[in-house]
């Protein structure tokens, strides 16, 4: 499961407790939201990849030292579990990336596809390295890893049309592709 | 065989000049190309023998980060080699962690060689130093290369 999909699911179910079916005579249930969440949901609409500020449970101390100690060993469910930790209950994306690739390293599917679809498409290099990561999460049996491969080499297959046809789509869009000169050469 | 004793002057020709070898191979020769586009998307895509150059390059041209780089994605590559250097590499890097990390790589390497990286002391690790930072940074690795 995507760590997105885990997020709206951990989201619905937070608010699911403030959610109350409103008894109409049309048969129509519209769900009733507290203003506050009302807002939440208006800025993280507003503003994407905000993230409200609903957090998860925290880890001690001492168990946060023996899963890290379990990770670097080579559990891929220790590091899975520190990178959910600093995705979630403390944020911090330094360390979410670090925990993702050893989970990666580690051998766990879904963390080497999540490794996989974080890099960014611009760099051919980047790119390349992402696929090789998502096609090691597919071949370990992470399904969601088959639509960013497609992503990723429609990517590289439009890169490889625009780059044969740019001139005439380019020259297509500004609509001079053949620009007549109808006027006479003076002489 | 119809002329054996052009067999055996060749083997014994081929024999004394692995004899007089010197110890230090000089690295090959790589062009621009290869370093900054063809060997880099080589080892990304997964290639063991691509990031094994880069890493043995940029560790003669004394660029230690880009080395360090490059054997990570070696190892990560799955080369029994590359685990094994890249675990004998965290062995002397003295971070936190490091040496637990270590053990994993050098036990998925499954070499037989592999023990040798425990007994490892400092006089074994000056050898390592030049891929050593100058300063013991634990800070988590970005995902992209160092310049």
């Amino acid at each position: 499961m995507t760590s997105d999909a885990l997020r709206s699911m951990f989201l619905f179910f937070s608010l699911l407790p403030t959610i109350s079916i409103a008894q109409s005579d049309s048969a129509s249930f519209q769900p009733i939201i507290s203003p506050a969440q009302e807002l939440k949901m208006q800025q993280e609409q507003a503003r994407p990849g905000y993230r409200s500020p609903v957090l998860g449970p925290l880890i001690s101390s001492a168990k946060l030292q023996k899963l890290e100690k379990k990770a670097l060993a080579g559990s891929p469910d220790a590091a899975n579990r520190l990178s959910t930790y600093y995705d979630y209950s403390v944020l911090n994306t330094q360390k979410r990336d670090y925990w993702v690739q050893i989970a990666a390293e580690n051998g766990s599917a879904v963390a080497q596809g999540n490794y996989g679809m974080h890099f960014p498409l611009q760099k051919e290099e980047q790119n390349k390295r992402s696929v090789f990561w998502l096609e090691k999460s597919r071949s370990n049996g992470f399904a969601g890893a088959d639509r960013h491969l497609f992503e990723r080499s429609s990517a590289d297959l439009f890169d490889k049309f625009f780059e044969q046809n740019s001139q005439q789509m380019m020259c297509e869009y500004v609509n001079q592709c053949q620009a007549p000169n109808y006027t006479k050469k003076p002489k | 065989m119809r002329y054996p004793h052009v067999f055996f002057a060749g083997a014994a020709l081929l024999f004394f000049y692995q004899a007089a070898m010197p110890a230090v191979i000089p690295f090959v020769s790589l062009s621009e190309t290869e370093i900054n586009h063809d060997l880099p998307l080589a080892a990304m895509s997964g290639s063991w023998s691509a990031a094994q150059l880069l890493s043995e390059y940029y560790f003669h041209e004394s660029n230690y980060a880009q080395d360090a780089f490059w054997l990570r994605i070696w190892a990560q590559n799955g080369d029994p080699i590359g685990e094994y250097n890249y675990g004998a590499y965290l062995k002397c890097l003295n971070g936190s962690g490091s040496n637990i990390r270590s053990f994993f790589w050098i036990r998925k390497s499954k070499l037989p060689r592999a023990p040798i990286v425990l007994l490892f002391d400092a006089q074994s690790c000056r050898t390592l130093r030049g891929r050593l930072p100058q300063s013991q940074n634990n800070s988590p690795p970005d995902l992209n290369r160092p310049n």
